[in-house]
């Protein structure tokens, strides 16, 4: 390698930063003149090596962030989603294990637009119970019940404490049998089934001992940990609740499974 | 500068493997019989869970280094404290003997590539590099090391040779190298890279560790896919380097259609043999009279 063979030593560190990373993500071409090219290995066919390398290793990403999604859609479809989600959406995260907590709002999106994502309109759902699956797997073990804490808050704070939640904690419902579908598919087995649920379906999604589980639970249990999350006090909860929900019985089902901490 | 991790990487590493979660559980039930293992920083700095786990079970049996790729250390986008804070963490938690990363640019105003994208080998991007470099070990404390990277392309108006770069790069940063010799030949193939002149031309006193890794062949160019076993010529300038300087750590890195432990565990076995057989030839022959 001879140097120097400077022909354009003006451009900046920063001006050239900004001509890479246009032409990765948008196919522009003004860095092309700045890169030497020897052989027949052209500086269109350089730097495609480099756009096809962060775009795998997002679609990786994603891949491997929405298993069964993948195995609905099948490989080559749930590629393409995730490519023009790429195309649409950089990481924003050091973490690649961030990337894709929109990529369900991204399908929502194309399902008004594409029609043979009509008939799968439940994977939305789906596509929100495994981004919180992924979430729950990276949080942090859960801790068991704080009395002394909890007795503390009481003390101090009355009907005004606000309960704590594990971090790695999240809930949703559908209307589609999103868990039986999830488990089915986790496990391999494919049955025929009615995907659409008789009642709405209430799902947590947790980290229990290192490992993130998902549980159906009742309307009680998903009401208190939606408004617990919602910042909401034991008194403003317990007017909620008043006639609809059993409190006491949610509040045992939560703190005996770690959901509340303290 | 002091260090407030367990020790630099020195000869009492020998040769260690890439931690990959596929093998954790293996590795902890077997604890097999190996020197080190070098964590990928950026799958164990979340705050919990498994992954996390996973490093300081790990770090319970082995001496490990960590590895990042989220510094980006040569981009023009701020320097991320808050990364930089969870890697310090990590570091301590696991008494970390070496923490390095990658002499490129990951970044780009606030979004990731989450690849190692190329420098240009200017005296405005040695400045820049040195600068961000020396700030990033007084946040955590310690030296650090940085890796020469695999790369596609260079740029015209680089005007200081690659080896020279690092050199510097490390002399007035005054840190660590990690050399990947799988890099090298990479570079050799795509750019042309000279390979003995980089190699009898790297500050050997500031090798702290070697890379080697397989790559994939593309026909036009070979990609540093970290998929296969070390190739033969790789080996070759192993051996090579090693005449120069021998008492420096070995990783085996394996990332993609990561095989058995095993097959991890035979090519750095490899890696040891080729070292013992260097410290044999050095050993002085006494004549029998």
């Amino acid at each position: 390698m001879q140097f120097p063979e400077s022909n354009n030593a003006s451009i900046s560190l920063r001006e050239l930063q900004k001509q890479f990373w246009s032409s990765c993500r948008k196919r522009e071409n003004g860095i092309y003149s700045m890169i030497r090219s020897k052989s027949d290995f052209s500086p269109e066919q350089r730097m495609d090596v480099y756009r096809t390398t962060a775009r795998s290793a997002h679609v990786s990403a994603l891949m491997d962030s929405f298993p069964v999604c993948r195995a609905i859609l099948g490989d080559d479809y749930f590629k393409l989603l995730a490519k023009s989600y790429f195309m649409q959406t950089p990481s924003l995260s050091v973490d690649m294990n961030l990337y894709g907590e929109s990529f369900p709002g991204h399908i929502a999106m194309l399902i008004g637009q594409r029609k043979e994502l009509k008939e799968l309109v439940y994977i939305v759902d789906l596509a929100r119970l495994e981004w919180e699956y992924q979430k729950a797997y990276f949080a942090p073990n859960a801790a068991v019940f704080d009395v002394d804490r909890f007795q503390d808050k009481c003390r101090r704070l009355g009907d005004r404490a606000v309960l704590t939640l594990q971090s790695g904690i999240s809930c949703m419902s559908s209307c589609f049998r999103v868990f039986e579908i999830w488990e089915m598919h986790r496990q391999d087995k494919l049955e025929q089934q009615s995907i659409v649920s008789n009642s709405r379906q209430y799902i947590c999604i947790y980290n229990k001992d290192y490992q993130p589980l998902v549980e159906k639970v009742n309307a009680g249990v998903y009401e208190l940990l939606i408004q617990i999350q919602q910042n909401k006090s034991l008194a403003e909860i317990a007017n909620i609740f008043q006639g609809r929900h059993d409190l006491n019985a949610a509040l045992t089902t939560a703190i005996n499974n770690r959901w509340i901490t303290s | 500068m002091r260090s407030f991790y367990a020790s630099v990487a020195s000869n009492t590493l020998g040769v260690g493997v890439g931690l990959r979660s596929p093998h954790v559980a293996r590795i902890l039930k077997d604890l097999p019989s190996l020197d080190w293992f070098e964590l990928l920083a950026d799958n164990h700095i979340v705050a919990g869970g498994w992954a996390r786990q996973q490093a300081i079970e790990i770090a319970q049996h082995y001496p490990v280094t960590m590895h990042c790729v989220g510094m980006s250390i040569g981009s023009c986008d701020p320097i991320n404290f808050d990364y930089l804070k969870k890697v310090k963490q990590l570091a301590v938690e696991v008494q970390t003997r070496l923490l390095s990363d990658h002499l490129c640019w990951t970044t780009w105003n606030s979004q990731n590539s989450h690849d190692l994208l190329p420098l240009p080998f200017t005296e405005e991007a040695l400045a820049h590099v040195v600068d961000r470099i020396v700030r990033i070990q007084d946040y955590l404390g310690s030296r650090i090391a940085i890796e020469n990277v695999s790369s596609y392309l260079t740029y015209k108006h680089s005007t200081i040779e690659e080896v020279e770069f690092v050199n510097s790069v490390a002399q007035q940063a005054d840190c660590l190298i990690l050399f990947d010799i799988n890099n090298l030949y990479v570079n050799h193939v795509n750019n042309g890279q000279q390979t003995y002149r980089y190699l009898n031309n790297i500050d050997i006193t500031r090798v702290a560790e070697l890379h080697l890794a397989g790559f994939e062949n593309k026909e036009q160019y070979v990609l540093d896919a970290h998929n296969d076993t070390v190739h033969d010529n790789v080996w070759a300038l192993y051996e090579y380097f090693l005449r120069r300087k021998i008492d420096v750590p070995t990783l085996i890195e394996w990332d993609h259609n990561i095989p058995e432990f095993e097959v991890l565990y035979a090519e750095a076995m490899k890696a040891c043999q080729i070292k013992q057989q260097l410290l044999r030839e050095r050993e002085p022959v006494y004549a029998v009279s």
